[in-house]
C-alpha cells in the first residue's frame, strides 16, 4: 500500500528506482553551469572587445585630430599673414620631397618630416604646437602629426602650361597619428592634400 | 652794356629767393615722382617683372646693347629665367629687332656672360623669323639621355603685316626643339625637309608653345601651337624613345576660313588643362584670335574658343596618341555666344545643351566693332580670363564711334557661360561675361599672383584685385570695389587654400 500522505514508500517501490531523476538533475545542473560559464567567458570577452575598441576609438580620434590640427594651423590666418610664423604644411615644403616609390610616411621613425603635437592644452590659433604632451587629461593618449611635401604639379581645372599659370598645386602627405600611451600599435590616418601656391621663375 | 651788366646783376640779385624757389619746387617734384614711382613698384603685383628687374644692371643693359637689344623695350614676358643649381640663365629673343634668340648667364648680376645664341634665317635656322616667341625650357629624355631643351615657335614672318586673306609663310611656320645648354638644334618640326614633317604647318608661329607635363614628372609630354593660320597643332613627346621616334604630331584645328572676314590669326599660345569628366576625359585648349599687328582692323569676325582634345586620352595600334578624323572647324563647335544653355525657353535649352555635348567645343563670336584677343587666355578653378580689345571707331566704316576698349572676360570653362549675374537683373545673360577695364591700351597677360596666401590676385595690364571673395571680421562679405573686382572675385568665392585629394586609415605597429 502507498501511502500519499507522507514521504515513505514501500521498500519493493524503492527497489524499483534507476536514479533517472537525479542523473536529469545533475544534467540540468550542469547545463545551468555550462551556460553560467558561457555566460561570464561572453561577458569577460565582450568587455575586451569593448575596451579594444574604446582604446582604438581613442586613439582613431586621437589621429583625427593630429589630422585637423595640422589642417587648422595651415589655414590659421594669423599664423599665414605672420613672417615670423611658419604653418606646417610651408615648412614642410621647404624640406625635400618624400619619395613614395621607396619610403612612406611613418608614425614611429624619426624621418626628418616636420611633426606637430597636440596636448591636452588643445588647438590654439598662432601656436607651432611642437611641445610635447599626452593628449588628454588622464596621460593616457598621444596625438601627433607628421607632414611631407610630395610633388608640385597643375592644378586641377586651372592652367596645365608650364609657365603660364604662376601657380602651381603643392600636393602633401599628413599622417596623424593616436597612440594609447605604452601601446605598442598607433592608428595612422593619412590625408592627401593640394595647396595652392605661387611659383617664381 | 653796363647799365645792362649792372641790371643783369641786379637782376641776378633780386631774383635770388625765386631762383631757390624754383629749386626747391622742382626737387619736391622728382622726390614726388621718386615716391610715386617706388609706391607703384612696391604695389606691382607682377612679382616677376620686379625680378626681372632685379637683373636689369648697367652690365646686362651693356651687353644688350651690344646685340642691338634695349632691356626696356622688352617685358617679362620677352624673357625667361632658368635656375640650374647656382647658375641663374636668361633667355631672350628680339621681337621686331631681329632673327635671333640670346642666352646669357646672369649668374653673376654685375657680370653677365653670353653663353650662346641661335642666328635665325641662316644654316639649320634658316626657317626661323623674327623671335617672337617666348621660349619654354623644359626636359625631354630622349633614349636614356635628359635633355635640357628651350622650345620656341618659328617666330614672325613679316609678310604677315600685309595679308588680307591668308597664304603660306616662308618662315615662321616651324618649332624647334633646341639644346638649352649648347643652342644645338634637336628637333625642327615643319611642313617640309624636317624631323617631323607636318603639311599643314605653313603659317608664322608667333605665341609660345604650350607645353604640359601631364604626369609632372619634370619632362614634357605635350605641345600645342597656334598659327597666324588660325591653326592648332599638337605634338606629341614620347620620353624614352630612340631619337627618331620621340617627337610625333599633327594639325587639330583649323578655324580660318580662307576669307577676308575669316582670316582669323593666332599670334599667342593657347592654354590648357586637364578635364575629366565621367564619360569624357580630355585636355580642353583655349584660345582667342586677333590681328595683333593690326589692332584697328574690324574687317575679321574674331572668336574665342574651347576646343575638346580627346585625342590624348586614346591611343592607336601603335600605342600613339590620336588625332581627330578631321580636321577640326568652326563648325565643329558649338556656338555659345548668344548663351542659349540659360535661356527661359526649355526647348532652345534643351537643344542647346544636347548641341554642347555631341560637338567638339564651344565657340563666342566677339561681338564688338573689330574686337578681338591679343594675348594668352588665363584658366583657373575651370574657369577663362581672358581680354579682349576694341579700338576706337571713329575712323572704321561700320562702327560707330567708341573710344579703345579693352574688357575681361570670364566664362565657365565647360560652357562658355558667364559665371556670375553682374548686373544682378536675376538672369545670367551674355551681358555677364564681362566688364570694361579701366586701361584703354592692350593689357599684358592675365596673371595670379599669390603673395598673401590667403588672397590670391588677378591681374590682367595695370587692373588688379582679389580672386576670392572677402570677408570682414564678423563674417561679412565685402563689396567689391569695381567692376573688374566683382567679376573676378567669383574664380576661387570661398577661397579654401588647402584642398583634401584623398584619405586612408591604417594601423602602424612600432617596430
Amino acid at each position: 500500500m502507498r501511502e500519499h500522505d507522507g514521504l515513505t514508500y514501500s521498500k519493493s517501490q524503492a527497489a524499483t528506482q534507476r536514479g533517472v531523476v537525479l542523473i536529469f538533475a545533475l544534467l540540468v545542473l550542469l547545463s545551468l553551469t555550462l551556460m553560467g560559464v558561457a555566460s561570464v567567458s561572453s561577458s569577460m570577452i565582450q568587455h575586451k572587445m569593448a575596451y579594444a575598441m574604446e582604446q582604438q576609438l581613442l586613439a582613431f580620434n586621437a589621429a583625427e585630430s593630429a589630422l585637423a590640427a595640422t589642417i587648422s594651423q595651415s589655414a590659421d590666418k594669423a599664423v599665414l599673414l605672420d613672417n615670423s610664423m611658419i604653418d606646417p604644411l610651408s615648412e614642410a615644403g621647404k624640406i625635400a620631397a618624400i619619395d613614395l616609390s621607396v619610403d612612406a610616411l611613418r608614425c614611429f621613425s624619426d624621418q626628418g618630416y616636420v611633426s606637430r603635437t597636440l596636448t591636452q592644452n588643445g588647438l590654439q590659433t598662432e601656436k607651432h604646437h611642437i611641445t610635447n604632451g599626452q593628449y588628454d587629461r588622464q596621460s593616457r593618449l598621444n596625438s601627433w602629426s607628421l607632414s611631407a611635401f610630395v610633388q608640385a604639379r597643375a592644378c586641377r581645372g586651372s592652367s596645365s602650361v608650364m609657365g603660364s599659370a604662376d601657380i602651381q598645386c603643392h600636393v602633401f602627405l599628413i599622417r596623424g597619428c593616436g597612440q594609447i600611451k605604452d601601446n605598442q600599435y598607433a592608428v595612422a590616418n593619412t590625408l592627401s592634400v593640394s595647396v595652392m601656391t605661387s611659383v617664381l621663375p | 652794356m653796363m647799365k645792362k651788366g649792372n641790371i643783369s646783376i641786379r637782376h641776378f640779385n633780386v631774383h635770388w629767393p625765386g631762383i631757390v624757389l624754383i629749386c626747391l619746387y622742382l626737387c619736391v617734384c622728382l622726390c614726388l615722382f621718386t615716391l610715386s614711382s617706388a609706391r607703384a613698384d612696391s604695389l606691382s603685383p607682377n612679382e616677376k617683372s620686379q625680378l626681372f628687374q632685379v637683373y636689369a644692371t648697367d652690365q646686362l643693359k651693356e651687353a644688350f646693347h651690344r646685340i642691338s637689344l634695349t632691356f626696356d623695350d622688352l617685358s617679362h614676358d620677352d624673357m625667361v629665367l632658368r635656375r640650374d643649381g647656382n647658375k641663374t640663365y636668361l633667355y631672350v629673343g628680339m621681337k621686331r629687332e631681329g632673327k635671333n634668340y640670346y642666352t646669357f648667364d646672369v649668374s653673376n648680376k654685375l657680370e653677365p656672360k653670353l653663353v650662346f645664341s641661335i642666328k635665325g634665317g641662316d644654316g639649320e635656322y634658316a626657317r626661323l623669323a623674327q623671335t617672337w616667341s617666348r621660349p619654354t625650357i623644359t626636359q625631354i629624355r630622349i633614349g636614356t639621355t635628359v635633355m635640357d631643351v628651350m622650345i620656341i615657335g618659328g617666330g614672325y614672318d613679316v609678310s604677315q603685316d600685309d595679308k588680307v586673306i591668308r597664304s603660306v609663310d616662308s618662315t615662321g611656320n616651324a618649332i624647334f626643339i633646341i639644346d638649352a645648354n649648347t643652342g644645338i638644334k634637336l628637333y625642327e618640326i615643319t611642313s617640309d625637309d624636317a624631323d617631323l614633317k607636318i603639311s599643314e604647318m605653313q603659317y608664322s608661329i608667333t605665341g609660345r608653345i604650350s607645353t604640359i607635363d601631364r604626369d609632372a614628372d619634370g619632362l614634357a609630354d605635350h605641345l600645342y601651337a597656334a598659327d597666324l593660320g588660325g591653326q592648332i597643332f599638337r605634338i606629341d613627346i614620347y620620353n624614352g624613345e630612340t631619337e627618331n621616334n620621340v617627337i610625333k604630331g599633327g594639325l587639330l584645328a583649323d578655324f580660318n576660313g580662307d576669307t577676308k572676314t575669316t582670316n582669323r590669326r593666332f599670334y599667342y599660345g593657347p592654354d590648357v588643362t586637364e578635364v575629366v569628366t565621367v564619360n569624357e576625359p580630355y585636355f580642353a585648349v583655349a584660345i582667342g584670335s586677333g590681328f595683333r599687328d593690326g589692332p584697328v582692323n574690324s574687317n575679321v569676325q574674331d572668336s574665342f574658343y574651347m576646343l575638346k582634345d580627346q585625342g590624348v586620352y586614346s591611343k592607336d595600334d601603335n600605342g600613339h596618341f590620336t588625332f581627330p578624323n578631321g580636321t577640326y572647324t568652326v563648325k565643329d563647335l558649338y556656338d555659345a555666344t548668344n548663351h542659349q544653355l540659360t535661356s527661359g525657353d526649355i526647348i532652345l535649352k534643351t537643344t542647346a545643351y544636347s548641341d554642347l555635348n555631341m560637338l567638339a567645343g564651344w565657340r563666342i563670336d566677339l561681338q564688338a566693332c573689330g574686337e578681338k584677343v591679343l594675348i594668352s587666355p588665363l584658366i583657373l578653378n575651370y574657369q577663362i580670363l581672358f581680354t579682349t580689345y576694341s579700338p576706337a571707331s571713329d575712323n572704321l566704316a561700320n562702327c560707330s564711334f567708341t573710344a579703345d576698349t579693352e574688357q575681361a572676360y570670364l566664362v565657365d570653362l565647360l560652357t562658355g557661360n558667364a559665371v556670375v549675374d553682374l548686373d544682378q537683373d536675376m538672369l545670367i545673360t551674355r551681358a555677364d561675361r564681362a566688364v570694361k577695364l579701366h586701361q584703354t591700351k592692350i593689357a599684358s597677360a592675365p596673371t595670379i599672383v599669390i603673395k598673401n596666401l590667403v588672397k590670391p590676385v588677378v591681374c590682367v595690364g595695370s587692373d588688379c584685385a582679389s580672386a576670392v571673395i572677402e570677408f570682414d571680421a564678423n563674417g561679412n562679405e565685402i563689396p567689391c570695389k569695381n567692376d573688374f573686382a566683382c567679376l573676378v572675385q567669383n574664380i576661387f568665392g570661398r577661397f579654401e587654400r588647402i584642398q583634401p585629394l584623398s584619405w586612408k586609415t591604417e594601423i602602424e605597429i612600432k617596430p
